[in-house]
């Protein structure tokens, strides 16, 4: 149980971690500031 | 002859048996207990891998071929229809953390099969849709399966070979890379012939098919299944397994991710920048004769690019295996760095442009098989895919910092200072490498090794043979 727990709160807290840059990055198109890279 | 039994209580289940090995006076051992696979099975494992990262290779790089199609059929500006591969980016860069998680819980299998199916169901709908909005629906869902494929398979190729690992993550990654010079010539050929749509529906559905074909045969190590930790003084590799919650409250890992950033930001500055850099330079669509081949200055270097972008990921992970990770950082950031600093000063000449493009390119592109092999070298195999996909996302931070290039050329009305910061970045990555980098694992090593000995314990028992 303490395990499952554990491992939930680190998925949750990936998540985070990842929705923040996903956000961000949206924002960024939003702004016009991402760059459309075809080349990697 | 006198025998010492040394027990060890491994928390490193992928990759260390839990076992009680005799340790002699004499060359050899005893054989653990869970027998190793073969090396031909581990290879095996590698091409399968490779195989599904080939296939996915063209949701991304493929993706050029349709824009113009897609414009004329809908009349949509470009710069909107491009917004789709953007997002396909971001949900492939971003997710890959959280698709790792479950790699490490579920296994590669799972994860890949379902993949593999966004994969298919993303083009599917890109060949129906009608609207932007459509579109950028079908390239997400084919971004996150993307994503879900690149990041296992990278993860999959670091617990099989701990004893090579800049190597198969290197190949690994060049699938990806190079993977779509392939099926370059059957798209454009399809697109011409039967129409974008057709070629979204055929080619999304039927690579999608074969990337869960490949992951029916993908499966995780199991303890004992892999050799051991490497014996290589270079190569610093930790028998502790970090969970994802540790790694990143490690302050050796945001140091890697801050090298990743410097080194990602600093070629991408650049490398998504090279048409604009020849169209102001004026050498665009200059002939450059090269190798008997003829071809417009930005398409030879793009062409070149491609090539050498996907050939540096396992050669540079090949050299990290002999001479360590750091040092071979150094050696590649330090050329990127040069090799931006000479197309600085020589690229105004068409095949001055072309060449110095390529060693950017060549210099670049093995930081997808040298972070992958760093962070799982120092945080363990168990939680690789995760903490690898963890690390990955610097990729996605990087990007976020190319517009500064866009705002400099703009502010200045040059690209000098662009070229300058993105050296001087390489360079910064290059000294971190071996002056704190290195040092550092090295200590994390160390101290996690201390730590296991207190923790443990370490039974001697005194024996006869």
């Amino acid at each position: 149980m303490c395990e499952d727990e554990s491992e939930q709160g680190s998925l949750q807290a990936i998540a985070i971690f990842c929705g923040i840059g996903l956000l961000l990055s949206l924002w960024a198109i939003k702004l016009d500031r991402y760059p459309a890279v075809e080349w990697f | 002859m006198q025998v010492f039994r040394i027990k060890i209580y491994s928390d490193f289940p992928n990759i260390g048996p839990l076992r009680e090995e005799p340790m002699t006076d004499a060359v050899h051992g005893a054989a653990p207990q869970v027998t190793r696979v073969s090396d031909a099975y581990r290879w095996m494992q590698l091409a399968v891998g490779v195989g599904a990262m080939v296939m996915i290779a063209n949701y991304q790089y493929g993706w050029t071929f349709f824009v113009s199609d897609i414009q004329k059929k809908f009349g949509w500006d470009r710069a909107s229809i491009q917004w789709a591969f953007t997002l396909f980016v971001l949900f492939e860069t971003w997710l890959v953390p959280i698709e790792g998680w479950f790699v490490d819980k579920y296994g590669p299998r799972l994860v890949v099969l379902i993949g593999g199916v966004l994969c298919a169901v993303g083009w599917a709908i890109d060949s129906y849709t009608t609207s932007l909005s459509g579109l950028y629906f079908g390239m997400i869902i084919a971004g996150i399966g993307a994503g879900a494929v690149y990041g296992t398979c990278v993860g999959n190729a670091l617990k099989w070979f701990p004893d090579k690992r800049g190597l198969a993550a290197g190949l690994t990654a060049a699938g990806f890379g190079a993977g779509s010079a392939l099926t370059v010539a059957p798209i454009q050929a399809m697109i011409e012939g039967s129409g974008f749509q057709t070629t979204f529906l055929y080619f999304g559905v039927g690579q999608g098919i074969i990337v869960v074909i490949l992951s029916l045969f993908l499966v995780a190590p199991k303890a004992g299944q892999v050799p051991g930790i490497v014996q290589n003084a270079a190569i610093f590799q930790s028998r502790r397994n970090y969970e994802p919650m540790e790694v990143i409250r490690q302050p050796v890992f945001w140091l890697m991710y801050l090298m990743f950033v410097l080194v990602g930001a600093g070629g991408l500055m650049i490398t998504a920048n090279l048409k604009p850099i020849a169209g102001d330079w004026k050498i665009e669509a200059i002939p450059v004769t090269l190798l008997g081949m003829t071809m417009a200055t930005v398409t030879f270097a793009a062409t070149i690019d491609r090539i050498l972008n996907g050939l540096t990921r396992p050669f540079f992970g090949w050299v990290s295996d002999r001479i360590g990770r750091e040092n071979t950082m150094f050696i590649a950031f330090g050329a990127e760095a040069i090799g931006i600093f000479a197309l600085y000063l020589w690229g105004h000449e068409p095949v001055w442009f072309v060449l110095l493009s390529g060693v950017v390119f060549f210099a670049w592109g093995e930081i997808y098989s040298l972070f992958p092999s760093t962070c799982t070298d120092t945080f363990g195999a168990k939680f690789a895919t995760t903490n690898a996909g963890l690390l990955y996302t610097a990729k996605g931070t990087a990007s976020l910092l190319v517009p500064l290039a866009n705002y400099l050329q703009q502010s200045s009305g040059g690209w000098d200072s662009v070229f300058l910061i993105a050296a001087g970045a390489n360079i910064a990555a290059s000294l971190l490498a071996v002056l704190v980098l290195k040092p550092w694992r090295r200590s994390v090593r160390d101290a996690d090794a201390l730590r296991d000995r207190r923790k443990t314990g370490v039974e001697f028992r005194l024996g006869s043979a």
